[in-house]
């Protein structure tokens, strides 16, 4: 018999699901990184931070099973070979993005960084803006593959976003190291600023290679 | 009893049957394989089921057309027509140049009519140059029209990118299956068209339910080489 090489209607089914939940899962991962950095932030590292890594590092490895069996279906019986690296790649990126906040929320709950609580409101802000950006990538990749032609409408939301982080930023590590503290505090300080930080520029790449992918279905 | 010259004679036409498989069949499903969202082997199995469906169903119209042109009564004189249309779709092929059979062998048979001294219908050879003038735009009407169709209707429904991706697929597998039987029903009948008046084969019984006309057991044999050239080149 035959091989035909074309998918049964299963398969892409099943495949259309996957990528909706690996979505979602970045997405929940998200608001779980925010809520847990918030939780940290004004109360310490207490149960609810404790629950948020736990429900983020269960996000990272279903995120990571999920691309892994996403990519071995997507070579193996879909898609065109051109648009199957570009799917890879986005997912591989976000799936990029979750284990940085994963990585991240691990180190804060380890060393306990202690931010200055005039600063608490800013970080917050900045946190907000990191997420947002990483929130609006995500629902970019959800309408790249129905409607490539929308996907820029995400995209400059996404430069607004890292962009205001990056202001927030640095006017975060002027305040830090202009106050009044040990050096070895600021520098403790400014390391997690800046992986904080490299969530919004993370989000940002993701969203230009985006913005490519959809240029190419779209012509 | 068939005799063994007719045989001799025929090679010329499963030549130019061999030249055309390996020149045509790249013609349905090259993009497809190419661009690797289709096996070699499945768009082959594929191609071979049609062109002999094609070839057998409705071959007969094509060479009917050609029949038309000259009267290639001789078996010499078929093996003739063959053998230089299939030399000149083999050269072309070596060159890489995509060749039209049917243009090779209408110029075999006014060469064969010239050298025989037979009359050259006209009519019927103005007809068949209008089928070449016309298929390249009546192509490029199909072609622009059905994009424009299709990219509403993807703008319109907005499909997922694997729903995209699944019917592209399927699109392509059903556009090459339909190359494929217009490959059997035109260019098989072309290529062995110009034997079927001077044809020893008789109408055959198969079971009790089918029987293959003398013309159909010659498009069968066309089709054989046709596909052997294909799957030999590997160069769907």
């Amino acid at each position: 018999m035959a091989d035909f090489n074309f998918s049964p209607f299963h398969t892409t089914r099943i495949l259309q699901s996957e990528i909706q939940e690996f979505l979602d899962t970045v997405s929940v991962a998200v608001l779980a990184y925010q809520e847990g950095m918030v939780a940290y932030l004004k109360e310490g590292w207490l149960e609810t931070s404790e629950e948020k890594l736990q429900q983020i590092s269960s996000y990272e490895s279903r995120g990571d099973s999920l691309r892994t069996h996403i990519g071995l279906t997507l070579y193996t019986e879909m898609l065109l070979p051109d648009t199957a690296a570009d799917v890879l790649s986005l997912l591989s990126d976000l799936d990029h993005l979750v284990d940085r906040m994963s990585g991240h929320f691990t180190l804060v709950g380890i060393e306990k960084p202690e931010f200055p609580d005039d600063c608490s409101v800013v970080i917050i802000d900045f946190i907000s803006h990191a997420c947002g950006a990483m929130d609006h990538t995500v629902t970019a990749s959800r309408i790249y593959f129905r409607d490539p032609k929308a996907v820029h409408e995400q995209i400059h939301k996404i430069h607004y976003h890292e962009q205001e982080a990056e202001k927030i930023g640095i006017r975060l590590l002027k305040s830090i190291f202009n106050g009044n503290y040990p050096l070895e505090r600021k520098c403790h300080l400014r390391d997690h600023l800046l992986h904080i930080d490299q969530l919004a520029n993370q989000a940002d790449e993701t969203g230009d290679a985006l913005a490519i992918y959809a240029v190419k279905r779209s012509v | 009893m068939i005799n063994l010259d007719f045989f001799i004679f025929l090679s010329s036409g499963l030549f130019l049957g061999w030249s055309l498989g390996s020149n045509d069949a790249a013609n349905i499903f090259g993009t497809a394989v190419t661009s690797r969202m289709l096996r070699f082997r499945t768009a082959a199995i594929l191609c071979a089921i049609f062109v002999i469906i094609g070839a057998v169903i409705s071959g007969a119209g094509a060479s009917h057309g050609l029949g038309k042109l000259g009267a290639v009564n001789a078996l010499a004189g078929s093996f003739t027509v063959a053998l230089s249309a299939g030399l000149t779709v083999y050269t072309m092929t070596k060159w890489g140049l995509p060749v039209s059979t049917t243009q090779a062998v209408v110029g075999g048979i006014i060469g064969w009519n010239l050298f025989s001294d037979s009359p050259t219908d006209m009519a019927s050879l103005s007809q068949i140059a209008g089928t070449w003038v016309a298929s390249p735009i009546l192509g490029a009407l199909f072609a622009w029209f059905i994009y424009l169709g299709l990219n509403s209707l993807i703008n319109l429904v907005k499909p997922h990118l694997l729903w995209l991706d699944h019917w592209t697929r399927l699109g392509l597998v059903l556009a090459g299956v339909f190359g494929a039987y217009s490959l059997g029903a035109n260019n098989i009948g072309n290529v062995m068209g110009v034997f079927v008046s001077s044809s020893p084969l008789q109408e055959i019984q198969i079971g009790e339910l089918f029987s293959l006309s003398g013309p159909q057991r010659l498009f069968l044999w066309g089709v054989s080489q046709s596909l052997w050239g294909c799957f030999f080149r590997g160069r769907l």
